[in-house]
């Protein structure tokens, strides 16, 4: 065999597939280094450099904010905007101005005065104020670049359709892009949570970053395939290979037309149900792409990231903070926060859990809580906090196996909230066997049931969704699974609370009749699986589905479950 | 001359936008601005020098606003800090 392509893992920053010759951003377009000797530098005019060089970045930034308020959106803008004042600050024209003063030159001034201010954001313990270190380090990079008599954002022209290959780009350099230009991006550097990753999805330009010191082995104007989904590409490829990606390419960009033909349709069933799509987030920049693909609601707020790897327990105010901020940005649709989902494989070094056996069978979620009020009272302090001024919001307490759990935590919640709160509902995930047995004992003492079906499957069938060995046994589609999801389902619909489910299967288009047909009325998944849930619901009759659902359940394995549902949706297919 | 302690009730504290925000209504006014907090003391019309307070929702912050237009500039800044609005 001969290996005439070359395949890169990344990061997945922006989903998606695009094909197209590489447009290499080198190094030497970025700017110097190194910095400019200047045997003794004229202080009043290394200033006036520096002030024109301002000018034209605060200028160019100014620009960018207009673009990218009407090409990507309002709060992209901010972010320019933000950058813009950032450079006309008078704080760093200060220290510019005492430097040079000291004899040095204007690019030492300015990459001095940067660093100190990228070094003092950065000690901020706020999450979100720590990321600006990042816009600061932008905006110094510009200014480089403007002294040193290049264009402040740093992209000259690309052409149509290419692949964008670079170590690293400014969020700005993208906006000022024309997004029919650009197929792709494959950046050295860069996360799933950069300015660049939010952007690219935003922009829908297939993304993979964090690819490392790749530049060198790319050429100019070779082919090359980005597949942002799963953070891969491909450099050089030929033959079977290249077709096999251009047929991928192709099937992509035609399933996209049409889910995105149907992201403003209704997620309701050829009957008339209507089925809530809603989005599972991990944090603020999930939201935006929920909303464009069409969430009506967070159906799952995993707030772990703000505890786990961290030494200290966030304060009441930093977790209002960042709830409220989930909430505005939703814009008052329902918001489902989870209480902390701690312990088993996510370690908290603030609490010092000691190492267990069997983690997930152990001291974790909901059973920490209830030992530690200085963690969940706090984190139900700042939920209500957040959601007062008639926030919808939601309390979803994990891994539930007891009623007294329940009853625990709402006289703690009934102790702290005041008569305005009352608007806060409090729930459970269903995700133990325990929860799934009892449903009809616990519907009547909560607002609302969500089943989580991923450790519901791995509870349930006694395997470790971690564990490949265990891979066909861990199977969400067995009946005894689906027996449970059944009876927590019709034990909320005789309570009259509402039903969701959000773990793997709600993304997942085979379960969707499943899940109707057991009574469930919320679907909460990643944003990337709204749109092809959308279409399965609108075409999976309600009668149908329960006809489907009590034959499954009536099934010995689950191959036949799936091999019945696949035959079910071959028919709706037509 | 006028000084004021207020409560930061803006649902994200002095952070980037509203920081930005707060920059931006602090220009529009001739008088020097001043932020206290935790000690520190930052010039009003500097974004850098805002943000890097640090002051979240539910911080106590000290303006010290002097000069002309000082009343009008501490009674919009005191009203843009403690009343949640974000525009």
């Amino acid at each position: 065999m001969t290996v005439t392509s070359t395949r890169l893992h990344g990061v997945a920053g922006a989903p998606g597939l695009a094909l197209g010759p590489a447009y290499v951003l080198r190094a030497d377009e970025e700017p110097v280094t190194a910095d400019q000797v200047v045997a003794s530098p004229d202080a009043a005019l290394e200033m006036q450099r520096w002030r024109a060089a301002r000018q034209q970045v605060e200028a160019a930034l100014r620009r960018l904010a207009e673009r990218a308020r009407t090409s990507v959106g309002p709060a992209e803008a901010e972010i320019f905007e933000a950058q813009a004042l950032m450079a006309a600050d008078p704080t760093l024209e200060g220290q510019l101005s005492a430097a040079v003063a000291d004899g040095g030159s204007a690019e030492q001034a300015t990459r001095a005065a940067i660093a100190g201010f990228a070094a003092q954001f950065g000690e901020i313990k706020d999450v979100y104020l720590r990321q600006r270190a990042d816009d600061v380090q932008e905006v110094g990079r510009a200014l480089l670049r403007a002294l040193a008599g290049r264009t402040p954002l740093g992209l000259a022209q690309v052409p149509q359709g290419a692949i964008l290959c670079a170590t690293e780009l400014a969020a700005g350099a993208l906006v000022m892009l024309d997004r029919s230009t650009l197929a792709g991006i494959a950046l050295g550097t860069g996360g799933v949570t950069s300015h660049i990753a939010i952007l690219a999805r935003a922009l829908n330009i297939p993304a993979v970053l964090g690819l490392g010191d790749f530049v060198a082995q790319v050429n100019d104007g070779e082919i090359i395939g980005v597949d942002g989904t799963r953070g891969d590409v491909i450099l050089d490829p030929a033959g079977e290979e290249l077709t096999g990606f251009h047929r991928a390419v192709t099937a992509y960009a035609q399933e996209r037309a049409e889910l995105e033909s149907m992201a403003g349709l209704p997620a309701t069933t050829p009957d008339g149900l209507h089925v809530d799509l809603w989005a599972n987030v991990g944090g603020l920049d999930d939201v935006a792409p929920a909303l464009a693909a069409g969430a009506e609601g967070v159906g799952l707020f995993r707030t772990e990231f703000l505890i786990t790897g961290r030494q200290t327990l966030p304060s009441e105010d930093e977790q209002t903070d960042i709830y409220r901020r989930v909430l505005e940005a939703m814009g008052r649709r329902t918001v489902v926060i989870r209480t902390f989902d701690i312990g088993g494989d996510k370690d908290v070094p603030a609490l010092g859990l000691r190492h267990e056996a069997n983690p997930f069978l152990g001291y974790r979620a909901i059973r920490i809580g209830l030992d530690h009020p200085e963690l969940l009272q706090v984190q139900l302090r700042a939920i209500l906090r957040a959601a007062r001024g008639g926030y919808s919001v939601w309390i979803m307490l994990p891994m539930v196996a007891r009623v007294e759990e329940v009853r625990r935590v709402r006289a703690v919640l009934d102790s702290i909230r005041e008569p305005s709160d009352q608007q806060v509902r409090l729930g459970i995930m269903v995700e133990t066997p325990a929860a799934a047995l009892i449903a009809a004992t616990l519907a009547p003492e909560v607002d609302f049931f969500s089943i989580g079906t991923n450790d519901l499957t791995q509870y349930t069938l006694a395997a470790d969704r971690t564990d490949e060995r265990l891979a066909d046994i861990y199977e969400p589609f067995h009946p005894s699974v689906l027996r449970l999801i059944e009876m927590t389902a019709r034990a909320a619909e005789t309570a009259g609370i509402p039903c969701g489910v959000c773990g793997e299967m709600a993304g997942d288009p085979r379960a969707t009749a499943l899940l109707i047909g057991s009574g469930v009325g919320e679907l909460s998944m990643s944003a990337g699986s709204l749109g092809v849930i959308r279409r399965e619901v609108r075409r999976t009759p309600r009668p149908a589905a329960i006809g489907l659902t009590q034959l499954a359940l009536a099934l010995s394995t689950a191959d036949e479950v799936l091999a019945h549902v696949e035959a079910f949706r071959a028919t709706l297919r037509g | 001359m006028h000084t004021k302690k207020i409560t930061v009730t803006q649902p994200e504290g002095l952070h980037a936008r509203p920081a930005a925000q707060f920059v931006q209504l602090a220009n529009r006014f001739q008088s020097t601005v001043k932020v206290r907090h935790n000690g520190r003391e930052a010039n009003g019309k500097s974004i850098m020098a805002v943000m890097s307070l640090g002051a979240s929702a539910g911080a106590e912050v000290e303006l010290d606003v002097q000069g002309k237009d000082s009343e009008q500039a501490c009674a919009e800044l005191t009203t843009f800090l403690g009343s949640g609005v974000v525009r």
